[in-house]
């Protein structure tokens, strides 16, 4: 059975390489790590991924406006997208919610358990 | 008894996955280090420009985007309490006019970051 692959899509490269790290080493997972919402755009037209997780704040296209996007994909449609926030955010999850992301992780995360968060997050046993 | 070797075998290998993971986070923060120290920067620079009445829209903004980060990051590197002070920063710069009582705060705040990360 092939490992998962996860779409990271973070603005901050710190962030960026202690989640590929973390996924890789606990988890197995293959990690395709972009540092903006264009770029995950490309990535997940041609890519098959089997989650994306998605910074919120970004310059540019910010976390939400990259997920409506990733919606007018047809390869991306039905991959589950996780938001990464932070806590001054968390007046907004109701609002992410309503987007129809399929969970949200806060920052800062534990580097050991974020694996377990998703798979905890989305249901996989 | 197999069923307790199997979960010894399992704890045995969470351990050691968490050591490993937690030995290449400390790599990567000592690689980055110097980065991180980059950011409190800007933001101290910022708030002293608060302090003295120099302070332009544009420096605000980058303090504020680089306390959000740090309140985001420091954790995952083990630098909880950072990731609170970091927080605390990004909350009195969110203030559209931070009152100089705050900008003492900040600056305040800003050494106590230095010191823990340091």
């Amino acid at each position: 059975m092939s490992p998962k692959r996860l779409l990271l899509v973070d603005d901050d490269a710190d962030i960026r390489e202690v989640i590929q790290l973390s996924i890789e080493t606990t988890m197995g997972w293959e990690v395709v790590a972009v540092s903006n919402g264009s770029q995950a755009l490309t990535a997940a037209a041609g890519g098959d991924f089997d989650v994306i997780l998605l910074d919120v704040m970004m310059p540019g296209l910010d976390g939400p406006a990259t997920f409506l996007r990733l919606q007018e994909i047809p390869k991306a449609t039905d991959v589950p997208v996780l938001l990464l926030t932070a806590k001054t955010q968390r007046a907004d999850l109701n609002r992410y919610e309503d987007l129809g992301v399929a969970g949200t992780l806060q920052k800062p995360f534990d580097p050991v358990t974020i694996g377990g968060q998703i798979t905890e997050a989305l249901g996989w046993g | 008894m197999r069923t307790s070797e199997s979960s010894d075998v399992s704890e045995l290998r969470d351990d050691q996955i968490e050591k490993e993971v937690r030995e290449a986070v400390q790599a990567v923060w000592l690689r980055r280090k110097d980065r991180v120290m980059s950011r409190v920067d800007v933001i101290a620079i910022a708030v002293d420009s608060l302090l003295d009445g120099s302070v332009t829209d544009s420096s605000m903004a980058a303090a504020r985007v680089e306390a959000h980060n740090l309140a985001g990051a420091l954790g995952s590197f083990g630098f909880r309490r950072g990731s609170e002070i970091a927080e605390r920063i990004e909350g009195l710069i969110s203030d559209r006019e931070p009152a100089v009582e705050s900008s003492e705060l900040m600056r305040e705040l800003v050494a106590d970051l230095r010191d823990e990360l340091s």
